[in-house]
């Protein structure tokens, strides 16, 4: 359960770095405490490098982390507290499952003579015990389901066994933020969807603060209570997921989001909204965009609808209904994709269309069949590019 | 020269072959280093006569070649043997010169094979993980032993012995020149490049993120290197001291002009064959190269069978 309190748990802080070509321009971030928060970016947009400044392993130029009212900005890796579970698991390949998870207890009691000691003489079939040492390995191994791995060495664990002792290991000593790299990409596809609510429900159940880093669309829509999307070493948008899937805040953030149908135009306003000149067709749009304002539109291929001849047409529907003829047709297990061309439209096609699979039938459609498709008006999503050249 | 924290781009990704699901430390020859013809075979067959002779002329070729290669070594080893059945049973070898020559070679070359195996490990491990300017240049003085001819080396441990420095080192040591430590120095001498270069190639098989990761969970620095590096690099780290010890054991040039060639004094088993050769005493020259070839293979199988196990 996210609770939010006045002061975040978690607060990056104007963060700049730069390193070679690439740099992290001005990235701040706020996590209130317990909340789930997915970092999302396509590849390359400096997520990877953020989440070194915040396990330590690289140091910014200039800004601030705070965490759990700490200012760990210079604080070493070890002394920081964040529980990590890269993308690769990296479980430790000379210690079994269980070795594993009490790896990071076992740090807590440790100094320099217990490590030459532990090196030279204990290397095997030593244990740090003690009753909450043992105690919070059973509670984790129970909580994760993992029970029965406990004496197994991890080479032959599948994929999911992995990622639950890896969380396990960073759960362990009770970090005060938990880092998830891409926690996924070494999952096999089909298994994927059924273990992204194993993960959260076991992170939500211990409470812990996550990070959760992806480019995964479905992931991030799925698990993040709040999403923040990181774009050319920029955080660009911030916010609740719904916000960000229905009204990301740019058009690359759109694109990033895989959304078609992104239009350029100029704004009239009109009574009931505002009338968008896209040069070979108009758009009516509920937002109030001034006269002569350029605007970008973008209609999400599943908020564009088919138009049933025959049949009453919605009034979310009716002041956008084009006409033309189905391009192309793109059948896939759980959908369809079409191209629609517009009558007398010079390009190849206009839209890109999403809808289940079984559209295809009630609407008998088939390739160069003439259609009406209509824009769900709530859903059409608008950015202002450019003030008002009039006076 | 500066930390980890300023590394390349690798913090994450590594870049290292070993990853969680490869075996640690290995470097397994793929199923793929056998010689496979059928495929080729196969294709050749669909080509008709040309193909198929062409193909043959080549793969003769390289089996001819590669036949000739081990037949030479048979030969060398078999007129080697031969050589010491025939004489033994003429000329006794003088058994005492050969245990002491044996016992001064194994006593030698375990001190200075685990000495450079001390001064390598920090080393090795310096250079896979730190990036600093004359990085490049640390890696090739160090590279430089394995490439320069040992009696250089000897040659210069001479020559810097009779310097005010190498006095006073000698002062430290007691005497280095023309004596057993000498031996051990001039071992070290040539074989520390050679561990350097092994255990570096170990070190950066593994993955950067496990260290990251054992940090991440509250471990300092040295705990992480002891407690995951060290682990993770023990096949390489018996490997590399199997492969200098044996080199060591057969360090010739290096000793002879350090600690020259005195009988039952500084007579390594190399030495000691060069002294039999040069007193025609073919018969204890055979023993000394017997043990040095069955030391070598020795050597050689439990590399690679350690390769194949998991320790």
């Amino acid at each position: 359960m996210p609770r939010l309190s006045d002061r975040p748990h978690l607060s990056i802080e104007s963060l700049n770095l730069r390193l070679g070509d690439f740099q992290l321009k001005d990235v701040s971030l706020t996590c209130a405490s317990g909340e789930y928060h997915v970092l999302m970016g396509p590849n390359g947009s400096g997520k990877s490098t953020l989440m070194g400044c915040i396990l330590g392993l690289r140091r910014p130029t200039t800004g601030r982390i705070v965490l759990a009212g700490r200012n760990i900005t210079d604080t070493l890796p070890e002394y920081r507290r964040v529980g990590y579970v890269p993308q690769s698991y990296a479980l430790f390949p000379h210690l079994d499952v269980e070795a594993n998870i009490r790896f990071g207890l076992e740090a807590r009691q440790a100094t320099w003579m217990s490590t030459v000691l532990w090196a030279s003489i204990l290397r095997r079939g030593h244990r740090t015990s003690g009753g909450d040492t043992d105690e919070r390995v059973s509670q984790l191994c129970s909580l994760l389901g993992i029970e029965h791995l406990r004496k197994r060495g991890v080479r032959h664990l599948s994929g999911g066994e992995r990622q639950k002792v890896a969380l396990a290991r960073a759960l362990a000593p009770r970090p005060d933020l938990l880092l998830l790299d891409e926690p996924f990409s070494a999952i096999d596809e089909g298994v994927r969807r059924s273990l992204w609510h194993d993960l959260k429900a076991s992170v939500t159940a211990v409470g812990t603060t996550t990070i959760h880093i992806t480019h995964n669309m479905d992931e991030a829509y799925t698990l993040g209570d709040r999403v923040s999307v990181l774009m050319d070493g920029r955080v660009v948008q911030e916010g609740r997921r719904s916000d960000i899937f229905r009204r990301p805040v740019s058009q690359e953030v759109a694109r990033f989001l895989a959304y078609r149908n992104i239009f350029r135009g100029t704004a009239r306003p009109i009574a009931s909204g505002t009338l968008v000149d896209l040069g070979c067709f108009q758009l009516h749009v509920q937002d109030r965009i001034p006269l002569g304002a350029e605007v970008t539109v973008c209609m999400r291929q599943t908020d564009l609808k088919v138009i049933r001849d025959g049949s009453p047409i919605k009034q979310s529907l009716a002041r956008n209904v084009f006409s033309g003829r189905i391009k192309r047709l793109f059948p896939l297990p759980e959908s369809c994709i079409m191209w629609f061309r517009l009558d007398g439209s010079p390009r190849e096609y206009d839209f890109e269309l999403k809808f289940p699979i079984h559209i295809l039938e009630r609407h008998g459609l088939h390739e160069g069949k003439k259609i009406r498709i209509a824009p769900w008006e709530p859903r059409i999503i608008t950015w202002a590019t450019a003030a008002p050249t009039n006076t | 020269m500066s930390g980890p924290d300023s590394r390349g781009s690798e913090w994450g990704k590594g870049n290292g072959s070993q990853r969680p699901g490869a075996r640690p430390g290995g470097q397994s020859p793929g199923p793929g280093g056998r010689f496979r013809a059928d495929e080729a075979g196969l294709a050749a067959g669909q080509q008709g006569l040309a193909g198929r002779v062409s193909r043959n002329a080549f793969d003769t070729f390289l089996v001819g070649v590669s036949s000739l290669l081990v037949l030479f070594f048979v030969v060398l080893m078999g007129s080697m043997l031969a050589e010491l059945f025939s004489r033994s049973f003429r000329q006794t070898p003088h058994m005492d010169e050969v245990l002491f020559a044996l016992r001064l070679s194994l006593v030698t070359a375990t001190l200075s094979s685990m000495l450079a195996m001390a001064v390598s490990i920090p080393v090795a491990y310096m250079l896979s993980r730190f990036r600093f300017p004359g990085r490049n240049l640390v890696d090739t003085l160090l590279d430089l032993p394995i490439v320069l001819s040992p009696i250089a080396l000897g040659a210069m441990l001479l020559i810097f012995f009779n310097t005010p420095w190498g006095s006073a080192l000698e002062g430290i040591l007691g005497p280095v020149v023309f004596e057993a430590k000498g031996i051990v120095l001039a071992q070290f001498i040539v074989v520390v490049g050679l561990s350097v270069r092994l255990l570096k190639t170990t070190f950066e098989s593994i993955d950067v993120e496990y260290e990251n990761l054992a940090r991440s969970l509250g471990h300092t620095r040295a705990r992480v290197f002891v407690r995951v590096v060290l682990p993770m690099a023990r096949k390489g780290l018996v490997a590399a001291f199997l492969l200098v010890w044996g080199r060591a054991m057969g360090e010739f040039g290096a000793t002879i002009t350090l600690a020259g060639a005195t009988t039952m004094k500084t007579e390594t088993i190399p030495v000691a064959i060069y002294l039999s050769l040069e007193s025609v005493d073919i018969s204890s020259a055979l023993v000394f190269i017997t043990i040095l070839v069955c030391v070598s293979m020795g050597v050689l199988f439990s590399v690679r069978k350690l390769d194949a196990s998991t320790l």
